[in-house]
């Protein structure tokens, strides 16, 4: 009798123990899944405040007239450089030379050559007589996620030909 | 009676012991796991916050008052300050915004007026803001948040002085 308390004790200790352990697995599990969601959207939201900087930041440069083919993609260092823009640049290039530009930018939001880029800015030109459409993308190059997109229209203004 | 006599072997002590430990090496792994992914979700949110907030907020500040050259550089009370004029009844108000003590704080008040950069609003905590106009039309802001982190943009200025 004393034999089979001891042994029937064991089985309930094990099963005690059992019933723990996988209670703990399961909490676990779920709180490893929702810690990972939680990254994915910080990191998404970091992504997102950063696409909307860059993209916006180019916009505007787009806008200003400072931009054109040869700088576009290397914005930061350009826009200062580019010189008096009394005259908008835009205006002096002909349609068939607005091609598409690309940056390129790394984990840290740096900018960097195309083999250690994550992330890319496409600016993609429309011209249409005397407008100048421009499509702003930035995307993720890993899975080609879109991040954010913006569309620019500006008047190339010109002068009238006498 | 022998039967009854109970052996006890190594492993009944053992057994609970290591599983003991893996349990609590577990929690100790979520718990690490936790804070890890709670102290980068905050410094995040915190970079997304200042610095990008700060500059939101002063971008949409230059658009708002972006009207017959109303948006200009210059200097308040020995910090540099973006300044925005605007006329009300013939009178000239302007506002200052500028960083002043690890604060973004912004001053309206009449063109003229005898005041220092410690009567201004606090906005926002944020080490440092530097502006240049890069072209006659093209801002250029660049947003220190207190943790170091920095932010850039360019803003084109429509109107013209």
């Amino acid at each position: 009798m004393k034999y089979q308390r001891h042994n029937n004790t064991s089985s309930l200790f094990l099963l005690e123990l059992i019933l723990a352990v996988l209670f703990f697995s399961v909490a676990s599990a779920l709180c490893i899944q929702i810690f990972t969601k939680a990254h994915l959207m910080s990191q998404d939201a970091r992504d997102l405040n950063f696409a909307v900087n860059e993209v916006s930041s180019m916009a505007e440069q787009i806008s200003a007239g400072t931009l054109h083919p040869a700088t576009a993609a290397s914005s930061d260092d350009t826009a200062a450089s580019s010189g008096d823009t009394a005259s908008d640049p835009s205006t002096q290039i002909s349609n068939d030379a607005w091609q598409d530009d690309t940056a390129y930018y790394d984990s840290s939001y740096a900018s960097c050559e195309k083999a250690d880029a994550v992330y890319v800015l496409t600016v993609h030109y429309e011209p249409e007589d005397t407008l100048l459409k421009a499509h702003i993308s930035m995307d993720t190059i890993a899975d080609n996620r879109n991040i954010y997109t913006l569309d620019v229209t500006k008047h190339r203004q010109r002068r009238a030909e006498s | 009676m022998r039967f009854q006599s109970r052996k006890h072997h190594i492993i009944d002590i053992l057994f609970p012991i290591s599983l003991y430990f893996v349990f609590t090496v577990s929690a100790l792994t979520v718990l690490l796991l936790a804070t890890n992914v709670y102290r980068t979700t905050t410094e995040n949110s915190a970079l997304n916050f200042n610095a990008n907030t700060s500059l939101s907020y002063i971008t949409e500040k230059i658009h708002q008052n972006d009207t017959e050259g109303a948006v200009s550089i210059g200097s308040f009370d020995g910090h540099q300050a973006l300044i925005l004029k605007q006329h009300y009844n013939d009178t000239e108000y302007v506002t200052y915004i500028y960083v002043s003590e690890g604060n973004l704080m912004e001053l309206y008040t009449k063109s003229g007026a005898n005041v220092d950069a410690g009567s201004g609003k606090v906005i926002l905590p944020l080490q440092a803001l530097d502006m240049e106009m890069s072209q006659s039309d093209l801002l250029h802001l660049t947003c220190t948040d207190t943790q170091g982190h920095t932010v850039a943009s360019y803003i084109s200025i429509h109107s013209q002085s």
